[in-house]
């Protein structure tokens, strides 16, 4: 069918173009960029990482962390509402291999540096239901064993990161779960304040509650999203004291509102984001409630607050 | 009593091959569509989802994919060069070195050895023996196309050749890397190059290994399963040039709304909307094939696979172009649509056209018939179900968790926490582990089915 001296009969002739036809779009799309300064921006305040974030990086990479979460704000309302600001060229640096990921199964983390504490990194890490009985993230209790400062060398010196002999002890000195808990601390250091909402202190300094009462749907919000911290009934957890202890007496609402909404760093999260701020004066009252009741009730049986339904999370 | 030829020991040696580790990665698929609604199913430090999504993935593309691409590449070879392998021992040591490669890549994936870049995490060690193996596979289908006794190359050998070679470098540039243990290394490109580098990469392995190997497969057996010729072969070389030539701009359509510079973003969108019009071409190719007897996707049990793959592989190419767009982007990005996306493509066009494709060169091999087109069918039927249902409940639930994930309150806050996002996965999640099950029973009817018939065919060989 074809003429005997086309190039559909010489072999050598037809790879070579098939090699220059696929060059073509490689040459201009993934090499070029490779030789452009709009690909390599960095900023002022992106650092190389320290040998026991770089460590624990490693593990987040060996656990296919990056199978469930993101590391990719986009400038979409509904992503820097949700996470934070979106993330900037320049904060990539560093990043060998970019840690983007394709599939948000759990949230993305790029912002998550002092959202939690390392008490709260840790333990959730350990036991993810103890906080959200519903989720599917899986528990990481084996990660609690020696991080492995000798790789960890070897990693800062093929990267020609900067470290002590200090730095590579301090990895020596901990477990993995502590390096990984150092590692997710250091995501979005180098853009500080991301929230992107947040209320001002000074609006709030001196405000009460405007409402009264409590609905059913902020006492299963408090249950969602507080309880794994707070306790279901504010008794306390090993991340938080009791809310009896932790809101003065008498109190003004206003600073406790500016708390939960912007959240406290390395303490609480935000939670403007994600709930009105109806819902958030709401939980005020209800979370002072909850303080009073123990404050009153000292010990007794159990109060009702059990009859609550508790929506998703049971 | 007769024997089979050596390069037919050869194909059947890769197929049995990519059957074994067929049947891994799909288990393994299927524990981690457990996982995902039951954490409880995570087990240990080498059983958890993060370190198993990506040996599910690596089984399935590598052991299965390219091991069934091997051995069905050397078949169509040496019946469209009308001539015998030139190196057939190479191919045999190629296939222990192939195995132990990826026995070798899954443990170390299991121990969480890994370069976290989607479809080319093996590390370094791993990639030296990959690059090995397609370097002596290619000295193999260059040599034997060099030295063919056939004058006219078929398109499908264009296919093979251009495999061949694109593999070869994406697969080098990619893994290119800074080590820094045995065991451990970091990309050679930082930041966005290491994301634009990637997903050239990435979408070009879709491209090279899921497109136009099975094209090649789709090109040979559909004529010769119907008995049909090839409807334009003009259009052939049309579609396969210019989707050889567009493929590799549009990888940055998996980077939509990332810090990479938009004149790169847009370039790949552009070229993913141009990328139809080449696909669609093998896929009028194929239905102008059949036009001229419909009958036989009722007469001839083969053609049904092929026809039902090259629909799943028009409307892959329809749904990948406009999942490119930044709207549509906007909502399904990071979603489950994807994995629906994706499975359309490996469940429904890949694995269709690769079984057919064996059941053909099975049955030529031993020369016999099929053992029982029955079990064929329910082979066909239990994998089309399986994979539909699977497309369609992850779209859904990808659409269903987009848009609550951007749901706003009168006050500009949003709806939903990410918890109440997630929950309402499980159902869909359930759903998609008994799809895949049925999937699974498919597959296994399949590999009965095969090896029956080769069990037929080495009797009726014995008795004559
Ligand atoms: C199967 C998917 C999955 C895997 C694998 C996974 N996670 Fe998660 N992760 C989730 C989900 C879902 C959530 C949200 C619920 C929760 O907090 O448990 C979450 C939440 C988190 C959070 C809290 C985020 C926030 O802002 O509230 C952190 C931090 C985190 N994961 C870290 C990790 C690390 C580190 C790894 C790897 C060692 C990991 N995850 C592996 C699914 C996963
Ligand atoms: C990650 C754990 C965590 C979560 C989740 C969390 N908190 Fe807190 N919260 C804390 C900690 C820790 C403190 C500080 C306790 C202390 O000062 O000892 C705190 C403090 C507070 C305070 C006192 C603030 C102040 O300014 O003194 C209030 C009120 C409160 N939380 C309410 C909530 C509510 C309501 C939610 C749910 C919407 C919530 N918290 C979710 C950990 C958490
Ligand atoms: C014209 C053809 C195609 C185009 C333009 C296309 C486009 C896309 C796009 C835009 C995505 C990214 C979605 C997102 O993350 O938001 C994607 C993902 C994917 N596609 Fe396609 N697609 C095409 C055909 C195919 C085929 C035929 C297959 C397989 C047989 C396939 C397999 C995949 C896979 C595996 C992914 C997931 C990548 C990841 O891990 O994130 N695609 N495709
Ligand atoms: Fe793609």
């Amino acid at each position: 069918m074809s003429k005997d001296n086309s190039i559909y009969s010489k072999i050598i002739p037809l790879v070579i173009t098939m090699a220059v036809v696929v060059l073509v779009g490689t040459v201009i799309t993934m090499a070029m960029p490779l030789l452009r300064d709009d690909m390599h921006p960095k900023l002022e305040s992106t650092k190389e990482y320290t040998a026991i974030e770089l460590e624990g990086r490693n593990i987040y990479q060996r656990e296919g962390c990056v199978n469930c979460h993101s590391q990719m704000v986009r400038p979409l309302t509904a992503d820097v509402v949700r996470y934070g600001d979106y993330t900037k060229a320049g904060e990539e640096f560093y990043e060998r291999p970019f840690l983007w990921g394709s599939k948000r199964t759990g949230p993305d983390l790029s912002r998550n540096g002092g959202r939690y504490s390392d008490e709260w990194q840790i333990a959730h890490l350990k036991n993810p239901k103890q906080f959200y009985p519903k989720t599917n993230m899986p528990s990481y209790a084996f990660l609690d064993r020696p991080a492995n400062a000798v790789d960890a060398e070897k990693s800062m010196k093929a990267l020609k990161y900067p470290y002590t002999q200090e730095d590579i002890d301090l990895v020596a000195r901990s477990t993995e779960l502590e390096a990984l808990t150092a590692y997710l601390q250091s995501l979005g250091a180098d853009i500080p304040d991301n929230l992107y909402v947040k209320v001002e202190y000074s609006d709030y300094e001196d405000k009460m509650a405007p409402m009264s009462t409590v609905s059913p749907e902020t006492k299963v919000a408090f249950v969602d999203n507080c309880a794994g911290c707070h306790g279901t009934e504010g008794e306390g957890t090993e991340i938080a004291a009791p809310l009896s202890d932790v809101i003065p007496d008498p109190v003004i609402d206003g600073p406790l509102f500016v708390s939960i909404a912007n959240g406290i760093p390395y303490t609480m999260p935000s939670h403007i984001g994600i709930m009105t701020k109806r819902r958030i004066w709401e939980l005020v009252l209800y979370a002072k409630e909850l303080a009073n009741k123990k404050r009153t009730v000292a010990t007794t049986t159990n109060t009702d607050i059990s009859a609550v339904d508790s929506g998703i999370n049971k | 009593m007769k024997e089979i030829s050596i390069d037919s020991k050869i194909v059947m040696g890769y197929i049995y091959s990519s059957l074994f580790w067929g049947v891994i990665g799909l288990l393994i698929g299927l524990l981690i569509s457990i996982q995902m609604w039951d954490p409880d199913f995570n087990f240990g430090e080498y059983f958890t989802f993060g370190r198993l999504r990506t040996v599910h993935t690596n089984v399935l593309a590598y052991g299965l994919g390219i091991g069934a691409e091997m051995g069905v590449f050397y078949y169509i070879i040496t019946k469209l060069t009308k001539r015998t392998l030139l190196f057939p021992k190479l191919a045999m040591v190629n296939l222990v070195i192939f195995n132990i490669g990826i026995l070798a890549g899954t443990i170390t994936l299991f121990m969480g050895y890994t370069q976290s870049l989607e479809y080319a995490e093996f590390e370094w060690p791993i990639d030296i023996g990959i690059v090995i193996i397609w370097v002596l596979f290619a000295i193999n289908v260059i040599g034997t196309v060099a030295t063919r006794k056939e004058k006219h190359m078929y398109v499908s050998l264009w296919y093979i050749l251009v495999t061949v070679v694109a593999v070869a470098i994406l697969y080098i540039v990619n893994n290119l890397a800074i080590i820094a243990t045995l065991t451990k290394s970091y990309h050679l490109f930082s930041g966005l190059n290491s994301a634009n580098v990637q997903w050239w990469y990435g979408h070009n392995a879709v491209g090279f290994l899921f497109t136009t190997p099975i094209l090649a497969m789709f090109y040979y057996f559909l004529p010769k399963s119907t008995n049909m010729p090839i409807y334009s072969h003009r259009l052939s070389i049309i579609s396969f040039w210019s989707l050889v030539f567009m493929y590799l701009w549009t990888g940055a359509h998996h980077l939509v709304y990332s810090p990479i510079p938009d004149w790169l973003q847009t370039l790949g969108i552009v070229f993913t909307i141009v990328l139809v019009a080449p696909s669609w071409g093998s896929v009028i190719n194929g239905y102008m094939t059949v036009q001229p007897d419909w009958s036989k996707m009722n007469s001839q049990y083969l053609t049904k696979f092929f026809i039902l793959g090259i629909t799943f592989y028009g409307l892959q190419t329809l749904q990948g172009p406009s999942q490119g767009l930044r709207a549509i982007s906007s909502l399904i990005h990071f979603t489950d649509w994807v994995p629906g996306h994706v499975h359309m493509g490996t469940m429904g066009w890949v694995v269709l056209v690769t079984t057919a494709s064996m059941y053909y060169i099975v049955t030529k091999i031993y020369n016999t018939t099929i053992y029982s087109e029955k079990l064929a069918n329910t082979h066909f039927w239990l994998v089309l179900i399986g994979q539909v249902v699977f497309s369609i409940t992850m779209w859904i639930t990808g659409i269903r968790q987009g848009a609550m994930w951007k749901s706003y309150n009168d006050d500009g806050t949003l709806m939903y926490t990410f918890m109440e996002t997630l929950v309402g996965n499980y159902p869909y999640w359930q759903m998609r582990t008994i799809s895949g099950a049925v999937f699974i029973v498919g597959m296994l009817f399949f590999l009965f089915t095969l090896i029956m018939t080769v069990v037929k065919g080495k009797r009726e060989m014995s008795s004559k």
